[in-house]
């Protein structure tokens, strides 16, 4: 040990002078931001991090004052470099004494302890992380390169080529500058005339035109939509357990809304966030706020409610943090965070921002609290159905001398009845009959129930049965069986009208008859309890006969049975027999409102009220919801030790910022609320937000951000490519008021955005990853884009924006079988519905359609910042196969017949340009046109697949089409949509 | 002839969102690229996983999960308890119950509720169980029995996540998608995660596809899930009125127009594309030559207890006829294969229901080792038998309420010590108490056979370097051979 350690020593002062002084020319600077912190927290910090319970030998390496000595640290010296133990240690050849440990299984590759040594030597500065610094303007280079600039982003870019020693790609070329700019800004292919317009006279002023006029068009917010669902995990399913639907349409329309309007970024945020608590908050603001109820919720029987509670308490915290700030709360939600400087305390701290939320646990059967959006047409005939209800209320409310009359006269009638109960005769009992098992012993009718409708079998003078030993009212009574059936009979006898309830328990099963009918039946095995079951029945005047059958599975059986028949409720009854003088005028009230509520006098108007609510009640259960955030008390927010929600020993805790992000905390007394977080997070001086949503929309435009890590700006983040850039984009977008549209204005006017994606052989060695944009890249189109393209390049999208309708296209059948609570079945869209794009088809968050699926769109449970791009079988069976893609090629082929002009080669160019805006070579044209052949020959010989394959879809074809040319067709259009390129963002 | 460069290998793990260190980046072996015009072009075959070498040699080259959703009562299966039959109808002792977490049961009176089986000892090893699994007590001598199984979660849907993923929270890739990841597959005409789930009987408890997720690894790395009605894989059949010489032939000109207007873009995804065109077409017909069961002998059929007339043509969607397709499926090379059979949740009526479900499952369970063994398969397969939790010893009325303090489990394959019951429960089946086995063990041993060390397969996501036993795992070397 000591004699390693002294070797290691050496070897580390050896390597540390070899930096020095041999190496020092090539050696190349060190940058704590990109380099070191990244070694540091990937390698070190899981046990030398800010996670205080996992820190091993009190030693902290996140922050200067663990690490370098000449700050009271441990591991490194500034001064003397070469004698730093964490140097002696990373290059000790010792197992045992060599950091990180072997069974750690983080090892440092040479290249990591040569930069950490390179550090040490440059005398290890230390920043602050680069996102945790307020971004600051930078000074503009000028551009290396000759030829047009448009600002900042080609300054800057042109900067880092020119360091690195590459040079931009030249202009793309203007067909595909077109195609890429339409799929960018609109998610939509360009139409050909568009294409060739532009391609004829590719000028500045042209391009600027367009790119104005695509950020005017309503399918804009449709596609930046697409991708903050994403974010927000929007979706029409609850996810959990049953995956039920629930009603958040509204606030889809509402971002596409917003984003068509350009709302100020900080603006779209605060309104979701907190929309419901502005002092003005008008519907749009509320509908915003649905935001707040995105979190997967349950339904699920058996689930303790503050389990689900702290669950929803930490998905929300999670989210609002990937969102806004790109950072991984969610860690912290246990233990302290192992990389970042986040407290478990600051998890809940954050999360307590949501307590105020109006929400359950484990919720019933649907969702609330809902937010109603009534159509004006609604509104307007809910007011006239409560007019007509308000106008009957007066009538049965008017004092006329025939009512006062009847009321004196109810009253008196009543008291003297007040006391008189219905007379009940014992029970008796038949049976047991036996059966194979229970189902059987319910579903068969023996022969106590053999006879229902008639007089003989169930009269009480007839019974044969013994008197059951011991059943009595309001007490459990438990017998012996075999699996099998019992009846039970009771007459009940009353010489007037009354109300009367009937309480039952049983094991297992039990129906219930009242004079034959019958009035209660529940299957099924179950443990007996008191009032399991009521019944209520309007008892006319004579003698009533009640039967009773329980089923039971095993060795014993149970029943319990109650009844009460109060003529009047309690309040009524108290009430009358208190003298008039004494009633009160409350009492009197009441007595009158009880009367009028059951006089025949008044029975017409009360009926006509009753189906007038009604009405009522089923157009309000028609009109369009939303998910509704609505603040009340805030629960109590404590820390859950080991996020343990059923451990209540954790410090309650207040909505608070956590500490490393939140800078001048303006904070009063009062409770923080979620404006108080929306107004943090969008503050100047947070360091964040900006930088999170600019290097996001850079992600857009060039498929990746600025930084690679688009959802993680912590330690274990990656440093930006462009520092520089990012700050500039960060302070720009803040300072034009948080304006989406400028900025993507900005990006696609830059020419580093319009240069040509080819890859360059000499790219292909220096910059395979593309991190210095010496050329655009060229990636596959998102699923929803894949079928707005093919269904636009068809022709048959449904450009409708908006509306209330979730779209559903066709599925395989039998997808849901796995769903129940309760079953479903997908019904495909009809008519017109069938084409929307998909931004506004049905999220299933556990059963995502699966072309959807195939093509990597997330399943929206949790914040995902950028999809996966995968390349499957899947992927390549969704686009041979999918009925929606087959449809859309005829559709295709129906409008290169109908176009009816040119031979074979002018057809094939047609349909080649409708969907890949470009003209096919002659290579392509040659591959196409045998292919045609081969499937006019094919078809030609089978009229049966030719209509079989016709007949897919919905749309209808005029019956003269239905020819092998058309086939044909079809499969030439199909191929195209199916081509690389086709689904390729250019 | 085209063949992938070296640097679009690399450019193409980029792309797919790999992170992979230097070292295993060289010895990924991606593509042979034997190129157009035979039938084994591009990229996607070559995926031979991140793990490689293997960290150890590996036992085995596949695993079948038969997963028993709804969480079946080890009290009526697996793990006997005399003394709970004594109790029965007295109250639960509080020294086992007090603050713990209980699902339906919450503020009721909490009474034993004795076994509603019968247990007999079995095989030479003399293992005991349950009176309701005849077939799988007669594989006793080739069984290994756990009861000491625990988990962290207590409701469905987020015990099936952490069984799958190793946690609660959605989101995490799912076992199967980690061991494709890291070892890739052996199929060239199959996906390499199969699901399987089995219809009739009764199943109500709903399976969320996010269980075969592949979570933030790329989604190459899903379970497909086969379905048992209609197209058993999404989309596998041509579209009405195209035979398959025409699709041969869209395929095609296809893949000749994606070379040509590609050229001179260097686009790595470009191979992959034709790769996996070529794959799809494959699978459109080797999905249906591996549903199709007519080629199975009547005495296999009926060992499966399948005999029936029209099973030939087709699987059924039962479990029996999910376990043959099981085995066809580790015949063809696929590494995972996972099978769910819900209705195991027996909140009423366990005694009957338990004996129900037990009869999907018991013949068509034992048929499936035995089969394996019988082909010499056994040994190079890793099957896993079990639900996500127990369920209570204290009574439901005439069931029980789900439990996570303990469960058992059945294993069986290669480097499985059988005919061996490990570990145990308290008298009354409450807590499991000795050689107690987490959740994160079984993980850790299965990748342990596969050749895996858990803690080795890490994938970084999020500013954290990611494994499926999170920061647990212990390999459980005492039921290894």
């Amino acid at each position: 040990m000591e004699v390693s350690s002294v070797q290691s020593m050496l070897v580390a002062s050896l390597v540390y002078s070899s930096l020095l002084v041999g190496r020092e020319a090539q050696a190349q600077v060190v940058d704590f931001q990109r380099d070191v912190r990244r070694i540091l927290s990937r390698h070190c910090y899981q046990c030398h991090g800010p996670d205080e319970a996992a820190r091993k030998a009190q030693l902290r390496l996140d922050l200067p004052e663990g690490a370098i000595i000449e700050l009271g640290g441990k591991a490194i010296s500034r001064e003397d470099g070469a004698a730093s133990p964490l140097l002696e240690r990373i290059h000790s050849e010792d197992p045992d004494h060599r950091m990180p440990p072997p069974e750690a299984h983080r090892q440092l590759t040479a290249s990591d302890r040569e930069q950490l040594t390179q550090w040490i030597r440059q005398g290890a500065p230390w920043e602050k992380h680069w996102a945790y610094q307020a971004p600051i303007r930078p000074d503009l280079p000028v551009s290396p390169f000759p030829g047009e600039v448009s600002g900042a982003i080609d300054l800057l870019i042109h900067r880092k080529l020119g360091e690195v020693g590459l040079v931009p790609a030249p202009p793309e070329d203007p067909e595909r500058l077109v195609r890429r700019l339409h799929f960018d800004l609109v998610g939509l292919p360009p139409s050909p005339d568009l294409v060739a317009q532009y391609a004829a006279s590719p000028r500045g002023l042209a391009y600027r035109r367009l790119v104005d006029r695509l950020l005017g068009s309503p399918h804009f917010g449709e596609r930046i939509a697409m991708y903050w669902f994403d974010l927000v995990r929007y979706a029409n399913t609850t996810g959990i357990h049953a995956d039920n639907v629930w009603h958040v349409t509204p606030y889809r329309n509402w971002v596409i809304d917003a984003l068509n309007q350009n709302l100020p970024f900080d603006q779209f945020s605060r309104e979701q966030i907190a929309g419901d608590l502005f002092s003005d908050a008008d519907q749009g603001n509320q509908i915003a706020s649905t935001y707040n109820r995105l979190n997967l919720s349950t339904r699920e029987g058996g689930s303790q409610a503050k389990e689900f509670l702290a669950k929803y308490m930490a998905d929300r915290v999670r989210n609002a943090g990937s969102v806004w700030l790109a950072s991984s709360l969610g860690c912290a939600e246990c233990h302290d965070h192992k990389f970042d400087p986040i407290s478990t305390k600051e998890f809940y701290q954050f999360g307590a921002f949501f307590a105020d939320i109006d929400q359950v646990g484990v919720y019933g059967s649907d969702f609330p609290p809902y937010l109603k959006l009534p159509t004006p047409r609604e509104s307007a005939a809910l007011a006239r159905l409560r007019t007509a209800i308000e106008s009957l209320e007066q009538r049965i409310d008017a004092d006329t001398p025939a009512l006062a009359t009847a009321q004196e006269d109810w009253e008196a009638q009543t008291i003297d009845r007040l006391d008189q109960e219905p007379s009940w005769s014992g029970w008796r009992r038949l049976g047991p009959f036996s059966a194979a098992s229970l189902e059987e012993a319910h579903d068969t009718a023996f022969e106590p129930e053999s006879n229902l409708g008639g007089d003989e079998i169930v009269s009480v003078e007839t019974l044969s049965g013994p008197v059951p030993d011991g059943l009595r009212d309001d007490e459990i009574w438990t017998f012996e069986s075999k699996v099998g059936a019992h009846y039970f009979y009771r007459t009940v006898e009353t010489d007037h009208e009354r109300p009367l309830s009937l309480w039952f328990g049983s094991r297992d099963s039990l129906r219930v008859w009242f004079d034959g009918n019958e009035v209660k039946e529940r299957g099924g095995e179950r443990e007996v309890a008191r009032d399991q079951d009521k019944v209520e029945i309007q008892l006319e005047p004579g003698t009533h006969k009640l039967l009773v059958k329980v089923s039971v599975a095993g060795e014993e059986g149970a029943l319990f049975f109650r009844s009460r028949s109060a003529l009047v409720p309690d309040p009524i009854r108290e009430s009358l027999v208190t003298s008039e003088a004494d009633r009160g005028k409350e009492a009197a009230a009441r007595l009158r409102s009880f009367f009028r509520g059951q006089t025949p006098l008044l029975a017409k108007e009360r009926h006509e009220r009753d189906s007038l609510k009604e009405e009522a009640k089923a157009l309000d259960e028609g009109i369009e919801r939303t998910l509704a955030t609505v603040s009340v008390k805030p629960m109590v927010t404590r820390v859950l030790p080991r996020g343990n929600w059923m451990d209540e020993s954790g410090e309650v805790v207040e909505p608070a910022f956590p500490a490393v992000i939140r800078g001048a905390d303006e904070g009063g007394e009062a409770r923080r609320t979620r404006m108080d977080l929306a107004n943090w997070l969008m503050a100047p001086n947070n360091p964040l937000t900006a930088r999170v949503f600019v290097n996001r929309l850079w992600m857009l435009f060039f498929n990746t951000g600025l930084s690679r890590s688009v959802d993680d700006f912590g330690y274990q983040g990656e440093a930006p490519s462009h520092p520089a850039l990012l700050d500039w984009l960060a302070v720009e977008f803040r300072e034009s008021g948080w304006d989406v549209k400028h900025m993507i204005r900005l990006i696609v006017l830059s020419r580093t955005y319009q240069q040509s994606a080819a890859v360059r052989p000499e790219l292909e060695e220096k910059d395979p990853g593309n991190r210095y944009y010496a050329r655009q890249n060229r990636f596959r189109l998102s699923a929803e884009m894949i079928r707005d393209m093919y269904l636009s390049s068809s022709g048959l999208l449904n450009p409708r924006v908006g509306g209330e309708h979730v779209a559903r296209p066709y599925q395989p059948t039998g997808y849901y079988r796995h769903l129940n609570f309760p079953k479903r079945t997908y019904q495909a869209d009809e008519g017109e519905q069938q084409f929307r794009r998909g931004v506004y088809m049905h999220w299933q968050r556990q059963f995502l359609h699966p072309a959807l699926k195939a093509f990597d769109a997330p399943t929206r449970e949790e914040c995902v910042a950028k999809r996966p791009r995968s390349n499957t079988p899947l992927a390549a069976l969704v686009m041979m196969n999918d009925p929606s893609l087959v449809e859309a090629a005829r559709s295709l082929a129906l409008q290169v017949l109908e176009r009816g002009e040119g031979g074979l080669d002018a057809r094939l160019k047609w349909c080649f340009r409708q969907v890949l805006s470009r003209q096919p070579s002659e290579r392509e044209l040659a591959v196409l046109r045998t292919l045609w052949k081969e499937q006019r020959e094919d078809f030609g010989a089978d009229d049966g697949a030719v209509r079989s394959f016709l007949g897919v879809g919905i749309t209808p074809i005029d019956d003269r089409l239905v020819h092998a040319d058309l086939a044909s067709w079809t499969v030439v259009a199909r191929t195209v949509l199916n081509l690389h390129e086709s689904i390729l963002r250019p | 002839m085209r063949s992938v460069t070296p640097i679009a290998r690399r450019t193409f793990l980029a792309r797919s969102g790999l992170s992979v260190g230097g070292a295993a980046l060289a010895s990924l072996g991606l593509g042979q690229s034997v190129g157009w015009g035979g039938a084994r072009s591009g990229v996607e075959q070559g995926w031979r996983g991140v793990v490689q070498p293997l960290h150890r040699s590996a036992r085995i080259k596949r695993v079948i999960h038969l997963c028993m959703a709804g969480g079946p009562s080890h009290l009526e299966l697996l793990d006997h308890k005399p003394r709970l039959r004594a109790m029965h109808g007295e109250p639960m002792p509080p020294s086992f119950t007090t603050g713990q977490q209980i699902a339906q049961l919450q503020g009721q009176e909490l009474r034993c509720f004795g076994p509603q089986h019968e247990f007999k000892r079995s095989g030479q090893s003399g293992q005991e169980f349950s009176a309701v699994l005849p077939h799988i007590a007669s594989m006793a001598d080739d069984l290994c029995v756990i009861r000491s199984m625990q988990t962290a979660q207590i409701n469905h849907d987020p015990a099936h996540t952490f069984m799958n993923t190793g946690s609660g929270i959605p989101g995490r890739p799912s076992m199967g998608a980690w061991i494709l990841y890291g070892l890739g597959s052996e199929s060239e005409d199959l996906p390499g995660y199969v699901v399987l789930s089995s219809v009739g009987g009764g199943q109500n408890q709903p399976i969320a596809a996010r269980q075969w997720h592949s979570g933030f690894l790329p989604s190459r790395f899903q379970g497909v899930e086969f379905q048992s009605a209609g197209d058993p894989v999404h989309y596998v059949g041509n579209p009405a009125g195209i035979s398959r010489g025409s699709q041969r032939r869209f395929v095609n000109a296809l893949n000749s127009l994606n070379r040509i207007g590609n050229e001179g873009m260097r686009d790595p995804e470009l191979e992959t594309r034709i790769a996996q065109y070529e794959m799809a077409f494959r699978m459109q017909s080797s999905v249906p030559e591996l549903m199709d069961l007519s080629g199975e002998p009547t005495s296999i059929l009926e060992r499966y207890g399948l005999a029936r007339e029209d099973i030939k043509e087709g699987g059924d969607g039962s479990f029996a006829s999910n376990c043959l397709l099981a085995r066809r499926l580790a015949e063809r090379g696929v590494r995972f294969i996972q099978l769910y059979h819900r209705g195991w949740d027996h909140h009423g009526g366990i005694k009957k229901g338990i004996e129900f479900t037990a009869g999907l499952v018991d013949q068509a369970s034992a048929a499936l080792v035995g089969d394996l063994k019988d082909r010499g398969m056994l040994d190079e397969t890793l099957v896993i038998w079990g639900g996500e939790f127990g369920r209570t010893p204290m009574g439901q009325g005439s069931g029980r309420d789900h439990h996570i303090q303990a469960f058992s489990m059945w294993l069986a394959g290669g480097g499985i010590r059988s005919g061996f019951t490990y570990g145990a429960t308290d008298e009354l089946g409450y807590a499991a108490v000795e050689d107690v086995v987490h959740v994160h063990d079984l993980h850790a041993t299965m990748l342990h056979l596969l050749g895996i060390d858990h803690e080795r397969l890490t994938y970084h996501f999020q500013g954290r370097d990611y494994r499926l036993t999170d920061v647990e795992g212990r390999i459980i070397s005492e039921i290894l051979t």
